[in-house]
């Protein structure tokens, strides 16, 4: 038996969905017993790989965890996982369509009526583990910035620092992250927050939607111009940079033009 | 003989230890990292080990570079791990001797290879890609199995012995996995010992496991079982000076009971060291 036939029968095996006339024939093919004499066997790799998916998915998704309880959790980390297998060494980078999940499960399911809040919470929940993990970024180059004429300042497209996220959502996410409110009321606008990192601290801020959409506008791609067109608060960059949400610009690439 | 670059009982460091691991700062050797809990270069996770790493020697131990999978080698994983490496400056880099992923999908689990000579080729040649990529030798633990291959053509140790050989990597030999294996698959745990190449092992890990009565776990969330400390004992029999780490990774108990499990390893060292000297 080849080397990759092996690795196919494991992955067949080690599927969510496989049954257990697949794990018993594809055992019986790498071992040549079906049922294994100790009782171990692929049944065991299939135990820890699904449990680990759902400890992974469950420490990322504390709140929903808390919210749908330990078993209707399971079962959506079983669903997410036929969905969404792992494709990444790093678990850390696992969980991010959990509001995509969350969104179709809300609207099929009678028994998630009035939880509509539930994907915004997992885009919240998200938001704060990847704040979490993200790498550091150089600091915000002023230097390089000062150097500019004005014209060329507005060519700048800022970037977020890589810890930032943005959340926006007409449910009382941070009270729900934190168990402090059970059936939330929709708020009439929606709320903005910043999720970040400040120090080693990972936290929100609550923004203003003028500030919010600059941070979009940001995130899209925007240059400085062309936030100051769609009169975007430009003027609060200093304080952008000094919150630690911008950390760097791709910059104007051609040279200044001589005197 | 592989010269270690430390010595002595470490431990597995755990983030329910940190605190008490910064503040007290046992006397501990060494420390194992499992990197790919670090691979970030921002935030808490990297301010704290590299405080942990002003401290202490540390090894750092991979789960995911896969190499005995058949799928390419994940060279952005390996980057990363290479600037950790680069940061952190441990005095080992080590993975197992398993595939952890196929057709593009990450199991996030150590599943064991047939000891074939496919598959010995197929793997030294990856451990020598990964050690020209990283600069430096790897150290590969034997793996635990719930199951053995009927097309295995090799003994686990002929199979070490031989990426060994042909590569240069170190042996991480891990003596609760001997153990779980000749439980599980009827491995001789002690002919084991003696057919290993024991010059080639770099350090030794030890841990619990899940006795299920018919067969066991290798969880990481017990104490060390007795037979795993006899077979420890054999070994110091036959080579008493590898700098040995302790690991627990769930059911994590207060630091003083893993240091308590270190002290025991090095007591039984000391123990064979001095009987040693005394022949």
């Amino acid at each position: 038996m080849r080397l990759s036939e092996v690795q196919a029968c494991f992955a067949e095996a080690l599927h969510p969905q496989a049954t257990a006339t697949v794990i018993a024939e594809r055992q019986m093919r790498l071992t040549g017993c079906g049922d294994m004499p100790q009782g171990a066997g692929l049944a065991v790799y299939r135990n820890t790989v699904l449990g680990t998916q759902r400890r992974v998915l469950a420490g990322v998704f504390p709140a929903i965890q808390r919210i749908v309880g330990a078993s209707c959790f399971k079962a959506l980390a079983f669903e997410y996982g036929c969905h969404w297998p792992s494709r990444d060494p790093d678990w850390h980078r696992y969980g991010a369509h959990m509001p995509e999940l969350l969104t179709r499960v809300v609207r099929r399911e009678p028994a998630f009526a009035g939880m509509a809040y539930l994907p915004d919470l997992a885009c919240f929940e998200w938001a704060h583990h990847r704040a979490y993990y993200a790498d550091a970024d150089p600091a915000f180059d002023w230097s390089r910035l000062a150097s500019l004429s004005a014209q060329r300042t507005g060519d700048i497209r800022l970037r977020l620092a890589r810890h930032v996220d943005l959340v926006q959502s007409r449910y009382p996410l941070a009270a729900l992250q934190t168990g402090g409110v059970d059936v939330p009321e929709p708020y009439a606008e929606p709320n903005h927050w910043v999720v970040r990192r400040a120090g080693l601290q990972v936290g929100h801020d609550v923004v203003a939607g003028p500030t919010f959409a600059a941070l979009l506008a940001m995130r899209a791609g925007r240059t400085l111009a062309e936030m100051a067109r769609r009169g975007l608060p430009v003027d609060q960059l200093a304080q952008w940079v000094s919150n630690g949400w911008v950390a760097g610009a791709v910059w104007p690439s051609a040279p200044e033009p001589g005197p | 003989m592989i010269q270690p670059a430390v010595t002595g009982v470490g431990i597995g460091l755990r983030t329910a230890h940190i605190h008490d691991i910064l503040t007290e700062r046992p006397p501990l050797p060494w420390l194992e990292v499992l990197a790919d809990n670090y691979m970030t270069t921002g935030g808490l996770p990297a301010a704290q080990l590299e405080a942990v790493r002003s401290h202490y020697p540390v090894a750092l131990h991979c789960v995911g570079m896969n190499l005995g999978g058949v799928d390419a080698l994940n060279w952005a994983y390996l980057r990363r791990i290479r600037a950790l490496r680069d940061r952190m400056q441990p005095a080992w880099l080590s993975d197992h001797v398993c595939f952890t992923a196929g057709g593009g999908i990450e199991h996030h689990d150590l599943l064991p290879l047939p000891y074939t000579e496919e598959a010995l080729v197929h793997l030294a040649r990856r451990v020598e890609q990964v050690q020209e990529f990283i600069g430096q030798p790897l150290m590969l633990e034997n793996a635990s199995a719930y199951l053995g291959y009927r097309h295995s053509t090799l003994s686990e140790a002929a199979f070490l012995n031989a990426l060994h050989d042909r590569t240069g990597c170190l042996l991480l030999l891990d003596v609760n996995n001997v153990y779980v294996n000749q439980r599980n698959l009827g491995v001789d745990g002690v002919a084991y010992l003696h057919e290993l190449n024991l010059a080639a092992v770099g350090y030794v890990h030890l841990a619990g496991h899940e006795d299920r009565g018919r067969y066991v776990i290798d969880a990481h969330n017990n104490p060390i079982a007795p037979p795993v400390w006899r077979l420890f004992e054999r070994l110091q029999a036959l080579r008493c000076d590898l700098p040995t780490l302790i690991e627990w990774d769930t059911a994590i108990p207060p630091l003083p009971r893993l240091l308590a499990e270190a002290n025991r390893a090095r007591r039984i060292q000391d123990a064979a060291l001095t009987a040693r000297e005394a022949v």
